[in-house]
């Protein structure tokens, strides 16, 4: 297992795997606690239209996602501030009407790429190097956003409210946490899988807001119990031959049970 | 120039007026009172002042600056609201949100100042609950909730204190620490202060102004303008009276459907 460790497409995987663990978990915190912990299950379903087009049309399956994605993210953000619609009900619309294109395009590619398989279960072996740097990419941009207005989220996610009267643009803010929060959605799919990227999002947040007293407390724990849990199922995945993206979600979801042993 | 500036303001939401040509001035030893029956649109006009709803009609400004422009001054009202949810699993302390009051005067990143710091536990003793600093907020009873958003209105201080009904879910006790507290602020900091409430009574030593909001009509004045029976009885439409005794006044009103000798 240590030789396997030294391919170089083994240590991007793992590095894939690693920033996904961590960035999941930071877009869910925030996701967690302004309440739209669907946005994840919804993204990640949008995304696979994304993909689907890409077959059919014959370009990057990737980039596919990535468009339809943000397109989707900034929809979600116009309808629901600017059109006073209701975010649940828009983004439920927008998830069943991306999944039915998902449907007709796989239909028309008529082709059922084992490929694009990979998105759904994940299989980080596959994901190449710009997907690998996209990620990390995107993940440290978010991280430096959340560190320098955590204050701003902070009041944002206690009362909106306040927050407006404080003078803070909330409308904004929301804008550019739909977008990220895409992000990390899609560019995490390839490594963990879509079924998996929900999980990575409330899994490790849900666990750190049980047992943390402070925003930013709550935040660097969720990270950390998602990079934990990457690691973990990695090397679980390497040793015993089982699909990594499932192998991350068990290892989260038996920390997140052992918690409840230790705490109350 | 007065602190806050409201002239011929329409005030409401989209295609919903709610309250027609408003004028008044606040000036820098104001003391506000605002009242009147539910739903006549007390807190509607308190969005407007903080500048989280657009006026529909007309000029506002506060502290010379047009509401809807970009003015630093604008961050420093303190509020309280009414109405706010906090998740139960929130993750902060009562401290936290103290604190949290002096965030728009801060820089991204600047270290919070000392005295912020000792600002905040000297706000929490003042409204009685510095034992429970380190008390996750979300855990803490309602009234001892509004007593932590007082605390954290404080911060700063601010220039203009809004309040919206501070006192409802607060018990006896705490309901006349939390009074002072904000007689005190007005008197010592001299600041002023908008104070949104359906109990008028333990203000009228401290007060200098009163809005009544009835519904499509509203009255702006003294308490002698504005604390008169005529003019109580028409918005509340039932029988009010304003009664003196030992030189005290208060606002009575008459219980028509239970008054047994009627
Ligand atoms: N977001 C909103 N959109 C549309 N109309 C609203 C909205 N919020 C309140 N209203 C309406 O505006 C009017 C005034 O409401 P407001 O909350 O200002 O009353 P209030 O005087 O504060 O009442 P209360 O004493 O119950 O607090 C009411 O008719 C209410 O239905
Ligand atoms: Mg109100």
């Amino acid at each position: 297992m240590i030789e396997m460790l030294k391919l170089s497409v083994i240590q991007r995987a793992f590095i894939a795997v690693l920033i996904a663990g961590a960035f999941l978990p930071l877009a869910g915190s925030i996701s967690l606690l302004s309440g739209t912990s669907f946005l994840a299950a919804g993204f990640a379903h949008i995304a696979f239209a994304g993909i689907a087009s890409g077959y059919f049309l014959r370009f990057n399956p990737l980039l596919g996602a990535v468009v339809v994605t943000i397109i989707s993210a900034y929809s979600l953000w116009y309808l629901s501030e600017k059109k006073e619609g209701k975010y649940e009900q828009t983004l439920s619309i927008l998830f069943s009407f991306f999944m039915a294109l998902a449907i007709l395009f796989f239909g028309l590619a008529r082709t059922y790429a084992s490929d694009a398989m990979s998105y759904l279960f994940g299989s980080p072996l596959m994901a190449n190097l710009i997907d690998v740097i996209l990620l990390v990419v995107a993940f440290l941009f978010y991280l430096l956003f959340v560190i320098y207005y955590q204050r701003e989220l902070f009041q944002i996610v206690f009362s909106t409210e306040l927050s407006l009267a404080s003078g803070i643009n909330v409308s904004s803010f929301r804008l550019y946490f739909f977008l990220f929060t895409a992000l990390a959605v899609v560019l995490s799919m390839k490594s963990v899988g879509a079924l998996v990227v929900y999980g990575l999002m409330v899994i490790p947040p849900s666990l750190s807001q049980r047992i943390s007293k402070h925003f930013s407390q709550m935040i660097i724990m969720a990270i950390a119990f998602g990079v934990v849990s990457s690691f973990t199922g990695f090397i679980l995945s390497l040793a015993i031959d089982v699909p990594v993206g499932a192998a991350v979600v068990v290892t989260a979801t038996i920390f997140y049970l052992v918690s409840f042993i230790f705490k109350k | 120039m007065p602190e806050i500036v409201f002239d011929k303001v329409s005030i409401g939401y989209h295609g919903n007026v709610v309250a027609e040509d408003l004028t008044f001035t606040l000036e820098i030893d104001d003391f506000l009172v605002i009242f009147g029956p539910n739903g006549a649109g007390k807190t509607t006009l308190a969005k407007t002042i903080l500048g989280i709803l657009r006026p529909l009609k007309g000029e506002t400004y506060v502290f010379g600056c047009p509401i809807t422009g970009v003015c630093p001054h604008k961050k420093m009202i303190g509020y309280v609201p009414q109405i706010y949810n906090i998740d139960r699993g929130f993750p902060a302390t009562l401290y936290d949100v103290v604190i949290s009051g002096c965030y728009p005067l801060l820089k991204p990143l600047q270290e919070i100042p000392q005295m912020f710091k000792e600002q905040a536990m000297a706000n929490l003793k003042t409204v009685g609950l510095l034992d429970f600093k380190d008390t996750p907020f979300a855990h803490l009873s309602g009234g001892q909730q509004k007593r932590g958003l007082i605390a954290r209105a404080l911060m700063g201080p601010p220039k203009v204190l809004l309040l919206d009904e501070p006192t409802s879910g607060v018990d006896m006790a705490s309901e006349i620490q939390v009074n002072e507290v904000i007689v005190n602020t007005h008197k010592t900091a001299q600041i002023p202060v908008i104070l949104i409430t359906h109990d008028v009574n333990p203000y009228f030593k401290v007060a200098t102004k009163f809005i009544l909001m009835g519904y499509g009509t509203y009255f702006i004045g003294s308490f002698d303008e504005v604390i008169r029976p005529e003019v109580l009885s028409e918005v509340y439409q039932t029988k009010v009276d304003v009664v003196s005794k030992g030189g005290l006044r208060f606002i009575n009103v008459r219980d028509v459907h239970h008054d047994r000798n009627a």
